[in-house]
């Protein structure tokens, strides 16, 4: 939440939709594993905030590119979703698989479908397997390892390996052997 | 307009693919009505859809599509009031049985008014999702969903039910 706070304090609408729209297509006719350095540009072009140097591949789809912020040396795999309207923090060293999903909108249930939006936090050095999901107002502590395909609706405790819909613990907590 | 032939529709929907995700909607939608998308009123739908067989899929009114959603039509969608439909849902509606090599036979999937579909989930050939329910994210929906349920998991099972579902003030902000 800390690094939440920080981002709402330099956050600013400056880049208009349509530009950032542009920069984000322009992703999609670069290859798939090169061009590194031209899809970091683009991204920050169209707003996302970047600590360091990151290794990006193919496609993202980005709700809103001024929330995201991403560590230096995370790595992030092809085809991930990043919904950004609550903001998403990736803390560094943090690994993604290809087609992650990360929400940040939910419909409030009853009578009207306001959105709610809850921002989701990634600690430093996680691993989140392919095509796992991340809803709304999740953090994930540092160390954890969350299981390919899995959806997570729940905080999970650092170093914690969960996986399944919806993901549970499925190892030791704090197993510092592996995490390092 | 249903005139058009199967390969200009599905021309029609991949020159889609070349616009961003969220904005020119009064480009998008027209080109989708142009490809045989049957829209009942103004609705809100994101980039990098696929949809096989457009002229089987009819959007209602308000209706909200997040991006990268796949509608495989052939047996024909049909989605009502104010459903919204969140990234990466897939709808299928073909079916394939033993000893048959292609698709041998479809069923069409009904979705009715103000159902909330999650983030990457599935429905399957001959679902009916009820007026206002919900599917959870991620989940795989293979049998009807009641009126005002909430269901979730893979397979999709009840989490649970909705008392009191009013949709006469549904979304009336959203356009």
């Amino acid at each position: 939440m800390i690094g939440f706070a920080s981002l709402l304090e330099n956050k600013s609408e400056k880049v208009p939709l349509w530009f950032s729209s542009i920069c984000l297509g322009a992703l999609r006719y670069l290859p798939l594993a090169h061009a590194r350095r031209l899809r970091v540009f683009l991204l920050r072009l169209a707003g996302v905030k970047f600590d360091g140097p990151v290794e990006i591949r193919g496609t993202q789809l980005i709700g809103i590119p001024d929330r995201l912020r991403i560590g230096a040396g995370a790595f992030i795999n092809a085809e991930c979703v990043f919904e950004g309207d609550g903001g998403i923090v990736i803390g560094a060293g943090s690994l993604l698989g290809p087609r992650v999903m990360i929400l940040t909108s939910n419909h409030r249930v009853g009578t009207d479908w306001v959105d709610e939006c809850k921002p989701v936090t990634i600690g430093e050095d996680v691993w989140i397997g392919a095509g796992a999901m991340i809803v709304p107002g999740v953090t994930i502590g540092s160390y954890a390892v969350i299981g390919a395909g899995s959806v997570v609706t729940k905080d999970v405790p650092v170093g914690a390996r969960v996986a399944g819909v919806p993901a549970i613990a499925i190892y030791g907590k704090q197993d510092a052997l592996l995490t390092d | 307009m249903n005139q058009l032939g199967a390969l200009t529709r599905r021309a029609l929907v991949g020159l889609l693919r070349f616009l961003p995700s969220e904005q020119p909607q009064k480009i998008r939608v027209p080109l989708l009505r142009l490809a045989g998308v049957t829209f009942d009123g103004w609705a809100t739908i994101f980039g990098f859809q696929t949809i096989d067989s457009p002229h089987m899929l009819r959007v209602g009114k308000r209706c909200f599509i997040n991006a990268e959603c796949w509608f495989q039509g052939n047996g024909g969608i049909e989605l009502g009031t104010e459903v919204l439909v969140a990234p990466r849902v897939t709808i299928l509606t073909s079916i394939y049985r033993e000893g048959c090599h292609s698709l041998c036979a479809s069923q069409p999937v009904v979705i009715e008014d103000g159902a909330w579909i999650g983030a990457g989930s599935t429905i399957f050939p001959g679902v009916r999702i009820g007026r206002g329910a919900i599917v959870a994210a991620g989940s795989l929906v293979q049998q009807d969903v009641p009126n005002g349920a909430c269901f979730g998991g893979v397979p999709a099972g009840i989490l649970h039910q909705r008392s009191v579902i009013s949709l006469s003030s549904v979304n009336k902000s959203m356009v």
